[in-house]
């Protein structure tokens, strides 16, 4: 449904994209993550033919945007980080003058406007004035507004900044939600543990450059090929400990807890424990800790720096 | 003083900023122009020449226009700029005191207006050489140059305080600089035929700091018709007294708004009225109630310009009211007039009327007019809105002819709330339906080159504050600056003036309407139409070229 084939954009000297390649599958939502200035905005707004690259190719939903953006338009819906609103209108007119400058004829109209408020669950809001909402409530309807249209593929650029952790909970279900509509959602965020739990497939960027591309817990481990567990011993958990010494790596032990990393499939990890227990160790509890997004992304994205350092050195 | 914070940012900032460069030499070779152009040909004149009086009449007035079009560039947009930022109630968080606040503001704009002033002392120092002017004339000169000037700082940062955007504050700001310089004028151009009016008209117009300038450098200037003492001081004196005055109230009421500002952050908009008493304050507040957003349930037919429908939901009706109130002091102008003919009080002479109706209604259009599509573009951009409507399909065209459409209804409040003064200048009888056609050509063109000199400043600014500037400043060289022929004698050749004249909508429109006013020019209104509808031309081209850009894939 979106595609980029060695997408690159220059402004004067400074490279955004480097020869960008991603596809992104239909129904697909894809978490986009880097850290400022790394190439999201920039991928974004080519994707929505509202930026001309300096060269590669851009398609989506098999239309190249940059020979057609007018026609991208039709199958695009994109909400940037900042909602604009006008002065003195109400969220209905506010939509149903994006949906008559989409040109959707007004028999359409009303239930179209309905149907996107019923669908962001901004029903409530309906007779608000758009520029008296809150921040949260702005990004919501900014969401409508992108779906007026009835676009197959969204772009939300950091849809759930500065939205409270209730309003990020419900955005993340409106994405689910978006998605069993059949819209295929590219979304650009920086509050990671949320793209893990919400995305199916996630891309890490970096100055210009896609570092990973992949489902969000091969990311995970791919990067990651130690796991961590960490096990509760009835008594003190010292003895545990010097006996692991060989077997894995005992990165901690705090009082009757100690936490061990190794490298192997579950199977190495339930050999392990029946060891343990085989050896007179009374466990009480284990449970493997999970790799988070962010420490994933601090990793790569601390590689690519390093690597750029040792550029600039040479 | 120098302490405060925010005097020092705001002096920084508008000392290292390129616009303020560019506004001192714009300002110094307008007047360094004028005394080129007004020196004489013909060796040193003496004091008790005319013509050395003449430059320096107009070198003072032209420096008090200038300081007019500027005033409001520094003061008026000083709040609302931070309101714009977010950052005006920040400002209330710290320890800076709105009296901080307000003499910070006041003391950056007055700062930049008086470095222009003393900045043209040197070109000023010339009018020495002609022997026109003395040293206790230039210290009065200069200091009623720089009351005007505070006076106008203070005027726009009132505004400035009261007014949510920087669009709506300098267009209010321009008006009421214009109110305050022109309209005391009216009464003493009106009655000047009686003379038992002449010490209040003479009073009233001494409100005008063009009055009072006029009064230190022509002798004669505060004597009544006929040469007759009106007993009143120097109108130079008044001036003082009124500007002195208001500038002390406007001052406290500054004070007292930005005090209100900080202890109850304003909410200008309420998120839904279901208070009955609200509800029926609202309807009693007719005919406002006829275009109270609460009241439309409608869709956008599909033959409306979706442009043109949001405009006037949002931005014209939805926004202000001041349109209705610019139409009623339009009728109110015009009954006026009208009532003053009818009932024979002035007893001018019917070119006269004519021309006090004309200038009236030109006048109207060239102030109001342009700040209807100053903010076409910029405001679309100020408010994040210029890439939502690049995902839309709204063409280059549609945009524009939205934004035109919508200045086009309140053009026509206007024209309506003219009518009566045209019904009265009919029945003044001298005038054929012909002329009168003729002179509504010109102002067709007016409000038409108006428009697009709006739409082109708005397509060429990044923000509203410089398009509404750079609208006012072409306007005002067309419409003021052209009649600079009238100053220059016989300094011209006829050719020469009349062509300058030509680009002047005022002095075509006199021409056309009346018998007696440049019936030396050639014919002025035809070369006029050309102009004013070619410039129109070229900047509604340019307004799209811009449009098609921005709409456009970005580069």
């Amino acid at each position: 449904m979106i595609r980029t084939e060695q997408l690159t954009k220059k402004y004067e000297n400074f490279l955004a994209l480097d020869h960008l390649d991603l596809t992104v599958g239909e129904k697909e939502i894809f978490g986009y993550i880097g850290p400022n200035g790394a190439g999201k905005t920039t991928t974004i707004r080519i994707l929505a033919g509202m930026l001309a690259p300096t060269s590669g190719k851009a398609e989506v939903g098999g239309i190249d945007v940059v020979a057609h953006p007018k026609r991208a338009k039709e199958v695009v819906g994109y909400a940037p980080d900042a909602v604009g609103v006008y002065r003195g209108m109400r969220v209905w007119e506010y939509l149903d003058f994006f949906a008559a400058a989409h040109r959707i004829p007004k028999a359409k109209r009303k239930s179209r406007v309905d149907d996107v408020l019923n669908i962001t669950g901004a029903d409530a809001m309906r007779d608000f004035f758009v520029d008296s909402l809150s921040h949260g409530m702005r990004q919501r309807v900014g969401i409508a507004r992108t779906l007026v249209h009835d676009p197959k593929v969204l772009f939300l650029d950091e849809p759930t900044n500065g939205l409270d952790p209730r309003a990020r909970i419900e955005m993340r279900a409106l994405l689910k939600s978006l998605q069993q509509l059949g819209k295929t959602i590219l979304v650009s965020s920086h509050i990671l543990p949320e793209l893990a739990t919400t995305c199916d497939r996630i891309g890490i960027i970096e100055q210009g450059k896609m570092l990973l591309c992949d489902s969000v817990e091969h990311v995970l481990h791919q990067v990651e090929d130690r796991r961590a567990i960490e096990i509760e011993m009835l008594g003190d958990a010292q003895p545990t400990a010097d006996y692991l010494k060989g077997k894995a790596e005992v990165q901690q032990v705090i009082g009757n807890m100690l936490r061990v990393s190794l490298a192997g499939k579950d199977e190495d990890i339930a050999g392990l424990l029946a060891d343990l227990v085989r050896q007179g160790h009374q466990v009480l509890w284990y449970r493997e800790v999970p790799v988070e997004l962010e420490h994933v992304f601090l990793k790569v994205t601390a590689e690519i720096k390093a690597g750029q350092r040792r550029v600039d050195d040479a | 003083m120098l302490d405060n914070p925010i005097l020092r940012r705001e002096l920084t900032s508008a000392l290292r900023a390129r616009l303020t460069f560019l506004l001192a030499a714009l300002y110094l070779a307008g007047l360094a122009a004028i005394v080129w152009f007004l020196w004489p040909q013909e060796g040193i004149y003496s004091l008790a020449a005319q013509s050395s009086r003449s430059v320096l009449l107009v070198f003072t007035v032209g420096q008090l226009l200038l300081v007019m079009l500027y005033a409001p560039a520094f003061g008026a947009t000083a709040i609302t700029f931070e309101k714009e930022q977010n950052s005006y109630e920040l400002l209330f968080t710290t320890q800076l005191t709105p009296a901080n606040i307000i003499t910070g503001k006041l003391g950056s704009a007055v700062t930049c207006l008086l470095l222009f002033v003393v900045l043209s002392f040197p070109i000023f120092t010339a009018c020495f050489f002609l022997g026109a002017v003395s040293v206790p004339e230039t210290i009065v000169i200069y200091g009623l140059t720089v009351l005007t000037a505070v006076f106008f700082a203070l005027l726009g940062l009132t505004v400035s305080a009261a007014r949510p955007t920087s669009h709506s504050a300098l267009v209010t700001t321009y008006l009421l600089i214009l109110a305050l310089t022109a309209l005391p004028w009216v009464p003493f151009i009106i009655l000047q035929s009686r003379p038992e009016a002449a010490h209040w008209t003479t009073l009233v117009r001494a409100a005008s700091p063009l009055a009072a300038l006029a009064s230190v450098i022509v002798p004669t200037f505060d004597l009544a018709p006929g040469g007759v003492r009106t007993g009143l001081p120097a109108s130079w004196k008044i001036f003082v007294t009124f500007a002195g005055g208001l500038s002390t109230l406007l001052f406290a009421w500054l004070m007292v708004g930005v005090y209100r500002a900080a202890r109850r952050p304003d909410r200008r908009f309420v998120a839904v009225i279901d208070d009955p008493k609200l509800l029926a304050q609202r309807k009693l507040r007719f005919p406002f109630y006829l275009i109270d957003p609460i009241r439309r349930r409608g869709h956008i037919p599909d033959w409306v310009n979706p442009v043109f429908a949001r405009e006037m939901r949002a931005q014209a009706f939805g926004g202000g009211i001041w349109i209705f109130r610019s139409a009623y002091l339009c009728l109110a102008g015009s009954m006026i007039l009208m009532s003053l003919v009818a009932g024979n009080i002035a007893m001018g002479s019917p070119d006269l009327i004519r021309t006090v109706a004309l200038v009236f209604q030109l006048g109207l259009v060239v102030l109001v007019v342009p700040a209807l599509t100053v903010g076409a573009i910029t405001q679309e951009r100020e408010r994040g809105n210029l890439d939502l409507l690049r995902q839309t399909r709204i063409s280059p065209w549609q945009f524009i002819a939205g934004k035109l459409a919508t200045a086009g209804v309140f053009v026509l409040f206007i024209v309506v709330g003219a009518a009566p003064l045209w019904f009265s200048i009919y029945f003044l009888k001298t005038n054929t339906v012909p002329q009168i056609l003729i002179v509504w050509k010109i102002i067709g063109a007016t409000m038409v080159l108006a428009l697009l000199t709006g739409l082109f400043s708005s397509a060429i600014a990044k923000k509203t504050a410089a398009a509404t500037g750079i609208a006012y400043g072409i306007l005002a060289v067309l419409s003021v600056a052209t009649l600079f022929p009238l100053l220059m004698g016989d300094q011209l050749t006829g050719n020469l003036r009349d062509s300058v004249l030509a680009l002047n909508p005022f002095a075509a429109a006199i021409q056309a309407l009346t018998t007696e006013y440049f019936s030396e020019s050639r014919e002025l209104w035809r070369p006029h139409l050309n102009f004013a509808l070619t410039l129109s031309g070229g900047f509604l081209a340019f307004a799209s070229f811009r449009v098609w850009k921005m709409l456009s894939p970005e580069k």
